[in-house]
């Protein structure tokens, strides 16, 4: 799992002050093969993040809540999708997946494993 | 009209009698409907009866009440009759035989405390003195009212009081059927509150006091039972429905049925969650066996496929690849949100045992936070549960999918007819032998007798 913490220096490499949340957000997504919006303290991001190391695959993990500009990102992502809980949200190849909810269905009904190896994320 | 007649008894028997017209009425009305026809109606006086029962209720000095309610009940339904009659009447009250009316007042407010009978005896006295038309009433109660008033006013008059009338015979019918429902509700809800308790305390050993459930809880409780009901209904269709060899598209329809059904449940679980996360984590709703290897609040999904793998055969390969899939990933999923779940047990540790007399309100606080989350991690055990049904549902043909659904209803009937084994068997288990025999023949017994089932 890669933890962008230092986004600080992320941030200043990529359009700097530039861009509304949203679009940051879509272009951090599409930076990876698997993206994570999460938070230290939430424990459904935890779960989310075992589900794919448990998987094999090896997520770019963003957590808002060291992020300095994290609230803005997470009022982004609440909207995104369409009210309640902002993280976890995931994005694979650039896509919006969705909430946990999203993931455990597509999970289930067999659509998460061919998303990943399309995406890269995962070989075999 | 017989609004008017009706209308006496109100205003001149004893106070002590409008507590037996509630009670009273419905009983002859709905005798009258039968015999007298739509002419008849009970409406006005009922609801003026009921104020009255109200204000008495309120108020016990009669005589306030009497001069209160007086105008304002015997205005409100007859607002032609003039006030006179009521006087005429109160003097005539105490025996006198001079008119019919005046007779059946007596017989009423002689004989209304006693029983609804004699009311609905009285009533229909009443009714048939209603039978002359207006200007023959009023000669023979001796009132002059039509002497007082011109024919048109007074045929004006008829028509707004039979207008009245229909009003309110359509309010009392509507009245009375929901009375009816409500009966019908009550005693539904009676039985269901019955059902669960007996079952929480035949199962969980006297566990559940009336007192010690949460109301979210009590009413999640009732709704499983019925949606067990629903499940028994749901499998003998099922059965039959495969017995009888129908087409593929009918046992589709069924199937769907199924599955809306169990989509019901997790619909309830979800709202039960909101109220109570505790009530559906701790399993008291479920049998003692189910509890045992409860996970989240309900079934875990890769120990139903793994039930489910050797009762579905014949499979074919695509489905056998298909169900195996289903079984990682089910399991994948569990094992995601119980380490999410145990992340949650320790933040949580570590604030409760943090917290010190400072600032304990503040962490209490985070630990109530804390456990909000509570709510989501049983949301998606039973979203996960939810998924794994429906994706068995396209995995498998339509036969296939009705079997499997019959298998999961059978299975988990079984399992709580164990749990009903367990809590009757002997305390004192000496031969083991002999006892497991038993307990088998028990079981079939009980299988066929109780077919209750799910886990969910």
């Amino acid at each position: 799992m890669q933890y962008q913490s230092n986004s600080r220096s992320y941030y200043s490499s990529a359009a700097q002050g530039g861009g509304d949340p949203l679009e940051r957000v879509l272009r951090l997504a599409s930076g990876s093969a698997v993206v994570i919006f999460s938070m230290s303290t939430c424990c459904m991001c935890h779960a989310v993040k075992r589900l794919f190391c448990g998987m094999g695959v090896n997520p770019t993990v963003y957590e808002l809540d060291q992020d300095p500009r994290g609230q803005e990102i997470e009022r982004a992502l609440s909207q995104l999708l369409g009210g309640g809980s902002a993280v976890p949200v995931v994005f694979i190849g650039g896509k919006l997946v969705g909430a946990m909810d999203r993931v455990m269905a597509s999970h289930i009904s067999g659509n998460l494993v061919p998303l990943l190896k399309e995406a890269g994320a995962l070989w075999l | 009209m017989a609004s008017h007649r009706l209308g006496e008894p109100l205003s001149d028997s004893g106070v002590p009698h409008h507590h037996h017209i509630p009670y009273a009425l419905p009983y002859a009305n709905s005798s009258f409907i039968n015999q007298e026809g739509p002419n008849f109606d009970f409406g006005e006086l009922e609801e003026a009866i009921v104020l009255q029962g109200v204000k008495i209720n309120n108020d016990d000095k009669k005589q306030p009440l009497y001069t209160t309610i007086r105008p304002s009940a015997t205005l409100e339904m007859f607002p032609s009759w003039p006030m006179r009659f009521q006087q005429q009447v109160g003097s005539s009250k105490s025996g006198e035989e001079s008119t019919d009316s005046g007779s059946a007042v007596n017989t009423l407010s002689t004989t209304a405390p006693d029983s609804p009978v004699s009311r609905k005896a009285a009533v229909e006295q009443k009714h048939h003195h209603l039978q002359p038309p207006p200007p023959q009433m009023d000669t023979a109660t001796g009132i002059p009212a039509a002497a007082k008033q011109t024919p048109e006013k007074t045929l004006r008059r008829l028509a707004q009081n039979r207008e009245a009338a229909r009003k309110s015979r359509l309010r009392k019918k509507a009245y009375v059927q929901q009375l009816e429902s409500s009966r019908i509700r009550l005693t539904q809800l009676e039985q269901d509150l019955h059902r669960a308790r007996s079952q929480g305390l035949f199962l969980g050993g006297g566990g559940i006091a009336s007192g010690s459930i949460s109301s979210g809880g009590a009413i999640f409780d009732m709704e499983y039972a019925r949606w067990l009901d629903d499940d028994h209904r749901h499998m003998s269709e099922l059965r039959t429905a495969l017995q009888a060899h129908l087409s593929d598209g009918d046992l589709r329809v069924i199937v769907d049925g199924y599955m809306g059904h169990y989509d019901e449940i997790f619909r309830l679980k979800g709202v039960a969650a909101k109220s109570d996360v505790f009530h559906l984590i701790t399993g008291t709703w479920t049998t003692p066996a189910e509890r045992c290897f409860l996970w989240m609040g309900g079934f875990r999904p890769s120990d139903l496929i793994k039930m489910l793998i050797t009762q579905l055969d014949p499979l074919t390969e695509q489905q056998i690849m298909g169900i195996y899939g289903l079984q990682q990933s089910s399991q994948q999923a569990e094992e995601a949100l119980s380490q999410g779940l145990e992340q949650l047990h320790q933040s949580l540790i570590d604030t409760i045992a943090n917290s010190s007399i400072n600032d304990n309100m503040h962490h209490m606080a985070v630990a109530l936070g804390k456990l909000a989350n509570l709510e989501g991690f049983v949301r998606q055990a039973d979203n996960l549960r939810q998924q794994t049904l429906h994706q068995l549902h396209r995995i498998l043909t339509i036969r296939q999918a009705a079997r499997c659904f019959l298998v999961i209803g059978e299975y988990y009937g079984r399992l709580r007819a164990l749990s009903s084994l367990w809590v009757s068997r002997p305390r004192e288990s000496l031969i083991a032998d002999d006892n497991s025999c038993q307990t088998t023949t028990d079981l079939q017994m009980v299988q066929s007798s109780q077919n209750q089932f799910s886990n969910f």
